[in-house]
């Protein structure tokens, strides 16, 4: 039965007043009603009055039942309004057209009036029941959104570690709440430990083996165990939990010593990471199985680290989703893109993301949890930054090469020079290089330590022009003194154009006493 | 444009701008200045510039912009408090000596006869 605050509001559609009267003679008593005269009407007063129920009569003037039924169910997208046609003509084509058209229920004219509340009641019924269904979903989907946010505070943010390190995180979760978990922390002794790890599954099942998987690791912090360690009591555990549960933990853990020049790290059954340095990317394949099985040795392994060097870790996420052809993008087209672009020095997390879409086509949808963590270790000395010739990026580009040099080079006047060298030759390529369309920029920085800042910005369009000037213009000109500024603040400032290429070499030198030791 | 602020004060209308005077939104700066300045009839423009982090090229075109504007309706533009970036970009191509400026709130005052 329904509880008198649920009231139920019922729209009469007729063009006959003589049958709207003698619905609203018998429904008036159970329900709040509202009538309408013809299709039009009846679209109106869907808008306005919100019906639970509409007794809905097929042959109308202006717009038809089936035209209204159309709007609700295409155009309002109202999948949950209960409509009960109306009609003399109860041949069974016409029916079945009314149905696939989103009618729920039929009542053949004339109609008995017992016929009739039944009818209506048992579309009531439907409504309450819909309703019932509404607030269960609101109140778990209240629940889930409360532990994705509580989630959500368990992973950390990310901001450079010290001078010489530095973490760049990326986390999108599928659903509210995820099996992704990601973590990096530093030990008593000043080892920084990173954590990528993927519990099977979605949602609030995943959500708390994550937290349970995030508490045992910060315990390793506290505690300070060792990687070893720290996996057994993992394991150990998950055992204890979800043993003979179908859920598994695959989880990367490294630990970077200070000074020292290694990384130790246990993989057990997740994808391998990549580490690139000197030229080469290396994996972290696995060297144990995913936790949660069966209990097992961990040994780790150790690899040489010659800074600078980079390691990215990501869950599976970022490769198991469909491209173009339908087909699952997967893991080895995801690493050679990621190696590609850490042997082109331009890692970042956007660029692989700008990567994917490229190498794709299409932007990946993607289907799982998405997660990864950038770390970067020592100062690289080249590094390649790229964005679309607008002018926001101009000031993007400039920026992200002082981050860059402000690694090597306190001086905040020597960074100032660069930011509006780089800002100029930027907005030079962004207003000339590729006319009114849009095109692509890339800064190459190279830096000599002790010594100087080499930027190139080049461009694939028409360069600069003929008529670029480097003279300085009159006091009263609006505009052409980028060029003029950026061949005061540099020491060399030469321009070529090859390969399709135009490229604007920056040399800036910087004093000895300049440079952070 | 959020980080740009008005205020009347006698025959002078002070803009303050926060933030970066670049290509992305000198067009905008202009376009503000120039409503302002028909809504207000004042007979200097202040832009307080202590608050501005960078100012590219394009900067420096929006300030002669101003410059050339007021001078040619017979009123003043005062560039008040320049920070240190903006007094460099404007060094680079020699104008700070083009432009009137006041560091202070005596310079200020002194330019405006009051």
């Amino acid at each position: 039965m329904l509880e008198k605050s649920e009231e139920v509001r019922v729209l009469l559609v007729d063009d006959s007043k003589t049958a709207l009267r003698l619905l609203t003679y018998i429904l008036e008593q159970h329900y709040k009603l509202c009538v309408a005269e013809d299709g039009q009407e009846a679209i109106a007063a869907h808008g306005a009055f919100h019906p639970d129920v509409i007794i809905l009569d097929m042959n109308l003037p202006i717009k038809s039942g089936l035209e209204v039924m159309d709007h609700i169910r295409n155009v309002a997208q109202d999948h949950d309004v209960q409509i009960v046609m109306l009609t003399a003509h109860d041949t069974m084509g016409f029916k079945a057209t009314a149905f696939h058209a989103g009618a729920n229920d039929f009542l053949a004219k004339p109609f008995d009036r017992e016929e009739l509340l039944a009818r209506v009641g048992a579309a009531a019924r439907q409504v309450s029941l819909t309703r019932q269904l509404r607030q269960a979903y609101d109140r778990i989907s209240q629940e889930i959104d409360l532990v994705a946010g509580l989630q959500r505070r368990l992973l950390p943010s990310c901001t450079p570690i010290s001078d010489k390190a530095a973490v760049d995180c990326f986390y999108r979760p599928s659903g509210r709440a995820s099996g992704d978990y990601y973590d990096f922390f530093t030990l008593p002794d000043g080892t920084l430990r990173v954590v990528m790890a993927d519990v099977s599954g979605h949602g609030a099942r995943a959500a708390f083996l994550m937290a349970v998987v995030r508490t045992l690791m910060r315990v390793s912090q506290t505690h300070y165990l060792t990687l070893t360690e720290t996996f057994s009591l993992v394991n150990t555990h998950l055992l204890s939990t979800i043993w003979e549960e179908p859920d598994f933990v695959s989880i990367l853990g490294l630990d970077i010593a200070p000074g020292q020049k290694s990384i130790t790290y246990i993989n057990a059954g997740h994808c391998p990471a990549l580490f690139h340095q000197e030229g080469q990317v290396q994996e972290l394949m696995p060297n144990a199985a995913v936790l949660g099985f069966f209990t097992q040795e961990f040994v780790p392994a150790v690899l040489t680290l010659v800074e600078p060097a980079s390691l990215f870790l990501f869950t599976d996420g970022w490769y198991e989703w469909r491209d173009k052809d339908q087909g699952i993008y997967g893991l080895e087209r995801f690493q050679e893109l990621a190696r590609k672009l850490f042997l082109e020095s331009r890692f970042s997390l956007e660029a692989l993301g700008q990567g994917l879409e490229d190498d794709a086509g299409i932007k990946p949808v993607f289907l799982d949890d998405v997660t990864a963590l950038w770390v970067r270790l020592g100062r690289p000395r080249r590094l390649v930054f790229q964005g679309v010739s607008s002018p926001g990026n101009s000031r993007k580009l400039a920026r992200q090469v002082v981050a860059a040099v402000g690694q090597w080079v306190g001086d905040a006047d020597t960074l100032h020079d660069l930011d509006i060298m780089v800002t100029e030759a930027c907005a030079n390529v962004s207003r000339h290089a590729y006319g009114e369309g849009l095109g692509l920029i890339e800064v190459r920085l190279s830096v000599t330590p002790e010594r100087s800042a080499d930027v190139q910005v080049v461009d694939w369009g028409k360069g600069f022009g003929k008529d670029i000037n480097f003279e300085k213009p009159s006091p009263e000109s609006e505009c052409g003194r980028g060029m003029f500024i950026i061949q005061k603040l540099s020491d060399i400032c030469d321009m070529e154009s090859r390969d399709g290429q135009n490229i604007l070499h920056m040399v800036k030198k910087i004093r000895k006493n300049l440079w952070k030791t | 444009m959020e980080n740009l602020s008005w205020l009347r004060e006698g025959k002078s209308l002070i803009g303050k701008y926060q933030g970066e005077i670049t290509m992305e939104i000198t067009q905008d700066f202009k376009q503000q200045v120039e409503k302002t300045l028909e809504r207000e009839q004042a007979d200097f423009l202040i832009l307080d510039l202590s608050e501005v982090s960078f100012m590219d090229s394009s900067g420096i075109g929006f300030l002669v912009a101003c410059n050339t504007r007021m001078q040619s309706s017979g009123k003043a533009l005062v560039l008040y408090r320049p920070s240190s970036q903006v007094r460099k970009t404007l060094g680079l191509v020699q104008l700070m000596s083009h432009f009137d400026v006041a560091d202070t709130q005596d310079e200020l005052s002194l330019r405006l006869g009051v």
